[in-house]
């Protein structure tokens, strides 16, 4: 299934679809490789369609759809702690429970250091350093400083890299348990 | 059908300047080669379906407003 690339002039659709996998790759990012990351994407799209005429063509549609992804997640992050006390707790442990929420095993170690992160900083460092954004570009997606994200991109990267250091030492004898419940309290 | 990114075009200076700060980091050269990998799976039916619909939605709506 294609989009129609007929015609030559400027397709919302044609853009937002050529974005797609990226704002994917972004929301597994976020949340990890769940249900809950397609419900993300799908509930953006929705909203970016909705909102088509306000997006301005020419101008950055990935980065239109990450703030518009970006927002979605944290409403429903804020929804869900008003539903269910220790939503991060029970997602953690979800996580642990199963390790093919993680992905294949190149990118478990990685994927479970991200988790571990506050989701600002987890956000900051997978927009400038995997999403290919400029500082300037995260800091408009995220509503913050340059500065900031800066910042939160430099603890973030030496964090993974102080969980990656200890991940790979621990391999021969490694905990489930003593992962999540770190990352039960870091993301809190 | 997935939509295929090299990681040369989405050249970024943020990058450039994490590497260079600290070449010793394996860490976003993980995060980088994790992103595009994830980039690289097919796009899930439901989403495109999910644009199939809106773009019926929408085209019904002008025919509807026109006719």
């Amino acid at each position: 299934m294609k989009p129609d690339m007929g015609s030559g002039e400027y397709s919302f659709k044609r853009d937002l679809f050529s974005a797609l996998p990226s704002v994917r790759a972004f929301a597994i990012s976020l949340c990890g490789r769940s249900d809950q990351a397609d419900d993300l994407v799908q509930e953006a799209v929705v909203k970016a369609w909705a909102s088509q005429e306000r997006f301005e063509p020419g101008t950055n549609m990935r980065a239109w759809l990450f703030t518009i992804l970006r927002n979605e997640f944290y409403n429903q992050r804020r929804r869900r702690k008003r539903e269910v006390q220790d939503t991060d707790g029970a997602y953690a442990e979800r996580l642990s429970s199963n390790p093919s929420q993680y992905g294949t095993m190149d990118f478990r170690d990685l994927c479970k250091a991200l988790d571990t992160l506050p989701p600002d900083q987890r956000e900051a460092i997978i927009l400038v350093g995997a999403s290919g954004f400029s500082y300037e570009e995260a800091a408009e997606i995220c509503g913050c400083a340059v500065g900031t994200i800066k910042s939160r991109v430099n603890r973030a990267r030496n964090r993974l890299q102080e969980l990656m250091n200890v991940e790979s030492e621990s391999d021969l004898a490694p905990d489930s348990t003593m992962v999540s419940i770190t990352s039960q309290n870091l993301c809190l | 059908m997935p939509v295929k990114r090299k990681m040369s075009e989405m050249h970024d200076h943020g990058v450039d300047r994490l590497m260079a700060r600290n070449p010793n980091s394996h860490i976003v050269d993980q995060l980088r080669a994790y992103y595009s990998s994830i980039e690289e799976e097919a796009v899930p039916e439901r989403l495109l379906k999910l644009l199939e619909r809106l773009e019926e939605v929408e085209t019904a709506a002008i025919r509807e407003s026109v006719g």
